[in-house]
């Protein structure tokens, strides 16, 4: 059972994703996303109707976040750190000029992540059988048991996706799901019936001061 | 230093050891900023609520910062206890090499696991690093916020109160709801007469008085 676990544990896919700050913002985001109104929904002590209220409000705020992550920091911040990097910040480093762009760092780091058997059989695929044909790359992949993986290079793409996750889920994504998450609520028939239950018990209430008066 | 070499520094430190509780501890900081900073300006909020709001907001990311770190680091400390020559190889190579059976098969089984155990060892703490910072995103953060939230609150909520009567209030004075009227019996030499109308000067044209 603890081999099993040891070996689950020593996964070089998930390493990477431990070490992508996109990858385990995605999939907190998307635990959070399910667990939190998984969680409401099991708790005794609200009333029904305030269980679905509170677990949909939750999980449109977390569907929010993520889709506005996904969609325009990812692409933006890791992009865009890994071009200014290039042309401005250390634009004499001669790392950066043999990529083209993140994806294609990215791309090449994963691969030098792996062991040297499954690389090189990634390569003489047929969708990898002209990547990195460039500046030494392939031999480096192919001919290295450790090849070179460029930490400056994947430092800048990293801090690159901190800065965008920073901005996006602690300033951009809880001002847009503000405004966004009630006109869905609406649409889903969960605003009206919470504003219906308000006036119930704001006539309630009215009724019996009515009747004290 | 020039900002470019700390900036190098940082990169090349993140791009060898990017932690997964980075994120979250800088997500959380900025949160806990932010967040209560925006409440704070919002127009229409009372202002009561809006200090209530957001001294929720920061007290909910001032726990989180400290149970990512805690939980990420202590998740990652677990490493170890996998990270061991048994764990990758075979059992009965294993239980051979326990009782002291020193053939070459065993040894060589024993030095590549080892090896093998070493190497991963560094991934097993970054999975389980990553796996700390779900379970307390997931449990360990609500579960504290709903234990340790209320009650700080409910204190602050009693000072502010305390505060605000010392201050600008005096005790309520409690007025019974039913007024009746008691006439008012003044006692005199001889009898006791009501006093229950008005008595003016008997002096001057009245019309119909008494």
């Amino acid at each position: 059972m603890i081999s099993a676990i040891a070996n689950g544990l020593s996964n070089s896919t998930l390493a990477n994703i431990a070490q992508n700050t996109t990858a385990s913002v995605s999939i907190e985001t998307t635990l959070k996303s399910i667990g939190r109104p998984g969680f409401i929904l099991i708790d005794n002590d609200i009333s029904p109707d305030t269980k679905k209220y509170a677990a949909a409000k939750e999980f449109l705020y977390q569907a929010t976040c993520l889709a506005i992550y996904l969609a325009l920091i990812t692409p933006v911040f890791k992009k865009g750190a890994f071009a200014l990097a290039k042309k401005h910040i250390f634009k004499n480093k001669p790392e950066f000029a043999k990529f083209k762009d993140a994806n294609e760092y990215l791309d090449y780091y994963n691969l030098a992540s792996k062991n040297i058997l499954n690389r090189r059989a990634t390569l003489i695929k047929d969708h990898s059988r002209n990547k990195f044909m460039h500046d030494g790359l392939r031999e480096e992949l192919t001919k290295n048991k450790t090849p070179e993986k460029y930490p400056l290079i994947k430092g800048t793409v990293e801090l690159g996706s901190l800065i965008g996750s920073v901005l996006g889920l602690a300033i951009l994504a809880p001002q847009i799901s503000h405004h966004t998450i009630h006109p869905m609520l609406k649409l889903l028939g969960m605003e009206k019936k919470e504003k219906l239950q308000e006036s119930v018990s704001e006539n309630v209430a009215s009724h019996k001061l009515d009747k004290e008066v | 230093m020039s900002v470019n070499s700390t900036l190098e520094k940082i990169c090349t430190s993140l791009g060898k050891n990017n932690k997964p509780t980075y994120v979250v501890m800088a997500i959380a900081t900025v949160k806990g900023i932010c967040r209560p900073l925006f409440t704070m300006m919002d127009k229409k909020e009372n202002p009561d609520t809006k200090k209530y709001t957001a001294i929720r907001e920061g007290l909910t990311e001032i726990i989180a910062i400290p149970v990512y770190w805690a939980s990420g680091e202590i998740a990652g400390k677990l490493a170890n206890v996998f990270a061991k020559p048994k764990n990758f190889m075979d059992k009965t190579l294993y239980k051979q090499y326990k009782n002291n059976m020193r053939t070459p098969e065993v040894v060589k089984a024993f030095e590549d696991a080892k090896v093998l155990a070493e190497n991963n060892l560094p991934k097993m703490n970054k999975n389980l690093m990553f796996m700390g910072v779900c379970g307390a995103a997931l449990f360990v953060i609500p579960a504290l916020c709903s234990v340790a939230i209320k009650p700080i609150m409910s204190k602050i909520q009693k000072n502010n109160s305390k505060k605000s009567l010392d201050i600008n209030t005096q005790q309520p004075v409690e007025r019974p709801l039913n007024i009746t009227y008691n006439p008012d019996f003044q006692k005199g030499e001889n009898y006791k007469y009501l006093n229950s109308f008005y008595r003016g000067t008997n002096s001057g044209m009245k019309v119909g008085g008494v």
